[in-house]
């Protein structure tokens, strides 16, 4: 994360920060949604939610940090929008749902189908510490939840990962992801 | 514990490697603020702003002149409605027509000075006049009241009018007095009526000004008092008693009432008012 000084409330500054955060903040995003163009739209709209509320910010958290917390709600938001409209579309065709559109999903991987299954505050407690190097501690101001909280996130994240993960090597008789091949028993 | 603790940290390096070499290299849409959701959003606030602006102190401009407009149609009113002493242009018409006939009654023939007399009467006219009609509305009002608290049932509108008539008779008509009541009241008269024919043997020396008990305090049923006015011996009985009462003037009016019954009815009711 980059280190530097913003006055809250300045267009200039803001400008700079998102100058600097914009692919930290969409790679998160992207890493929840697994969709570009939802990543993109989650990113813009925290974006603007930050500047709205950029006369407010106080110095006391990283303003990336803070910037993380907006994106991992709005892609909460997300989520729980395109679940609701999962469910009408299912409802709507009284069939099985579309395949979703290759190119939106170039990225996709084993791993990463599995992570974004994940409820969302765990997948980005994940994605935090282990894509953005962020500590416990860091990513609990940013979330504005304890460390231990992020901590305990972490670590069910990760005990429901491998097992999905050991589940699907099984079922498939093969290893899918060529790396995750782990034992479902700790 | 320490395998698992190995094979955490190894399940966590796959993990960030997996992340770092799936996701490190994914880069969204180019980052430029002109192009961002809240630059757009800023240029709107700003644009808003700057017209709201402008809109503002057009608003402000056309409250004030609405406001100054208001303030002097009120004002000329007023003015017109103080110098006739009402708002209402026919009565300010009728004001300067009498003002004007009065005034060439005064004046003798050829004599100018018609329109200082004429500004005199409305001058004069414009002060008197609302404290006249504000009085005039309370007085009104006073009336009304008045009426209030002789009170609104029948029954003791009735009892007032016998007496009036009573008063303006000076002799009492008991047996009249009591048809009147009859007719005005109903049933409650003739609870009146028990009610006096109780009162009436103790009555026969009170004062006249007390007998204004009101009939419908009377606890006697009506059916009795009825029954007991329908003997002709207690009418005549109370034609005569009424007449002692009609000389004394308003008394007549209870006497009227309690004549019907004197001596004849049992005495259930209360003791006259005092």
């Amino acid at each position: 994360m980059p280190e530097e000084t913003y006055m809250p409330g300045s267009k200039e500054d803001f400008d700079r920060l998102y100058q600097d955060t914009y692919q930290l903040v969409f790679r998160t995003v992207f890493a929840i949604l697994g969709d570009l163009s939802a990543a993109e739209d989650c990113t813009q709209d925290a974006f603007l939610s930050a500047f709205k509320a950029w006369g407010r910010w106080k110095a006391d958290a990283p303003p990336g940090a803070w910037l993380h917390r907006i994106a991992i709600n709005s892609a909460i938001s997300h989520r729980r929008r395109h679940r609701i409209r999962d469910v009408k579309e299912l409802v709507r065709r009284l069939g099985p749902r579309a395949d979703p559109d290759p190119t939106e999903q170039a990225h996709d991987s084993v791993l990463l189908e599995e992570l974004r299954r994940l409820p969302t505050k765990q997948a980005a407690a994940l994605v935090l510490r282990h894509l953005h190097g962020y500590t416990n501690r860091e990513i609990g101001a940013a979330l504005q939840v304890p460390e231990s909280t992020i901590a305990s996130r972490l670590m069910e994240a990760k005990r429901t990962l491998r097992g999905r993960l050991a589940l699907r090597s099984d079922d498939d008789g093969s290893d899918t992801s060529g790396r995750f091949r782990v034992s479902s028993s700790k | 514990m320490i395998a698992d603790r190995d094979h955490g940290s190894g399940f966590d390096r796959l993990l960030e490697a997996e992340l770092q070499n799936r996701l490190g290299g994914v880069e969204g849409p180019s980052p430029e603020v002109r192009q961002s959701a809240y630059q757009a959003f800023w240029s709107r606030r700003r644009s808003g702003a700057r017209h709201s602006g402008i809109r503002s102190i057009f608003s402000r401009t056309l409250v004030l002149s609405l406001a100054a407009g208001g303030v002097l149609i009120a004002s000329g009113s007023l003015a017109v409605a103080a110098g006739a002493g009402s708002a209402g242009p026919n009565v300010w018409g009728r004001v300067i027509t009498t003002a004007l006939q009065e005034c060439s009654g005064q004046l003798a023939g050829g004599q100018q000075g018609v329109g200082e007399c004429l500004h005199a009467v409305a001058t004069q006219r414009g002060e008197r006049q609302p404290a006249g009609d504000r009085s005039g509305t309370s007085g009104g009002g006073k009336s009304n009241d008045r009426g209030g608290a002789v009170s609104p049932e029948p029954v003791a509108a009735g009892v007032q009018a016998a007496q009036r008539e009573d008063a303006g008779n000076g002799r009492g008509q008991g047996e009249n007095q009591g048809q009147d009541l009859n007719q005005g009241q109903g049933e409650k008269q003739g609870q009146g009526e028990a009610q006096n024919q109780g009162q009436a043997a103790a009555q026969s020396k009170t004062p006249p000004g007390q007998s204004k008990t009101p009939p419908g305090q009377s606890k006697s049923p009506p059916g009795q008092s009825k029954s007991q006015q329908s003997s002709g011996q207690q009418q005549n009985q109370g034609k005569s008693e009424s007449r002692k009462g009609g000389g004394k003037g308003k008394s007549g009016g209870g006497g009227g009432g309690s004549s019907h019954g004197q001596g004849a009815g049992p005495s259930a009711s209360p003791p006259p008012s005092q």
